[in-house]
């Protein structure tokens, strides 16, 4: 599942991920609806969830989903450096900062999906 | 805690020069990997149309100087759009591919690289072409 309210690069990362995994990947573009799916039972494997967002951030989405499955994944993602450190002790399973490239992705796919 | 993602600069929001490399990066994977046999399924099928059409409109109005291209921005252009055809053509449709026709897709995709990715060596990750 991917969270972010940029339309273009939720997209992009839907579509890549898409295609690595060749099955649907869920998205939303804001945090309390994507809670919201999570919370209707529907399987969620991996979520990369912004942080700056509408209404709840990511850290605040991602400190629910672990609270209530913390054997989900959790990445956040962020073009601010100081958020690496918050989502380390908020307890992310992984940052991925940006710019990234389609390699991260491919290497996010590989470590937690494939491996 | 894992960390993927930019390493060697700082970090920042991405912006459209950023969204459009990665979508020519993608474009080429899904090319490369079509042309060398992995699965393509239902949604990987979906994913590279779709990547092919939103990169053949993104790119008409973007100025590409980011780029510091020697060869002119029309003719750049012009080849990726000719690989999202190719794209189209190759997953969509199915198209055979010939001797000549498998030569100029790599021919097309090597100009490409050179220009937009000049120093990277644009990997396939094979574990996940294959198993997915």
């Amino acid at each position: 599942m991917v969270v972010d309210d940029d339309t273009q690069i939720r997209d992009l990362t839907v579509t890549a991920l898409t295609y690595c995994v060749n099955r649907e990947v869920m998205s939303f573009e804001d945090p309390l609806s994507a809670w919201d799916y999570i919370q209707k039972g529907n399987r969620v494997d991996i979520v990369i969830s912004d942080v700056d967002m509408p209404q709840i951030d990511g850290f605040e989405l991602m400190s629910r989903v672990k609270q209530k499955y913390p054997e989900k994944i959790f990445i956040i993602m962020s073009g601010i450096a100081a958020y690496e450190e918050k989502s380390r002790v908020q307890g992310a399973n992984a940052f991925l900062a940006k710019p990234f490239g389609i390699n991260d992705l491919f290497d996010i796919v590989q470590h937690y999906v494939v491996a | 805690m894992k960390k993927f993602g930019c390493r060697n600069h700082p970090l920042r929001s991405m912006n459209e020069n950023d969204l459009f490399l990665l979508r020519l990066h993608f474009l080429i994977i899904v090319v490369k990997a079509a042309l060398q046999g992995y699965p393509v399924g239902k949604y990987r099928k979906k994913a590279s149309l779709k990547n092919a059409g939103e990169i053949s409109k993104m790119i008409s109005g973007m100025d590409l100087s980011f780029l510091g291209m020697e060869t002119s921005q029309h003719l750049f252009k012009e080849r990726v759009r000719l690989l999202a055809i190719m794209v189209s053509a190759i997953i969509g449709e199915n198209y055979p591919l010939g001797v000549h026709r498998r030569e100029a897709v790599l021919d097309n995709i090597e100009i490409i690289e050179r220009c937009a990715f000049p120093r990277s060596r644009l990997v396939l990750f094979d574990k996940v072409l294959k198993v997915a």
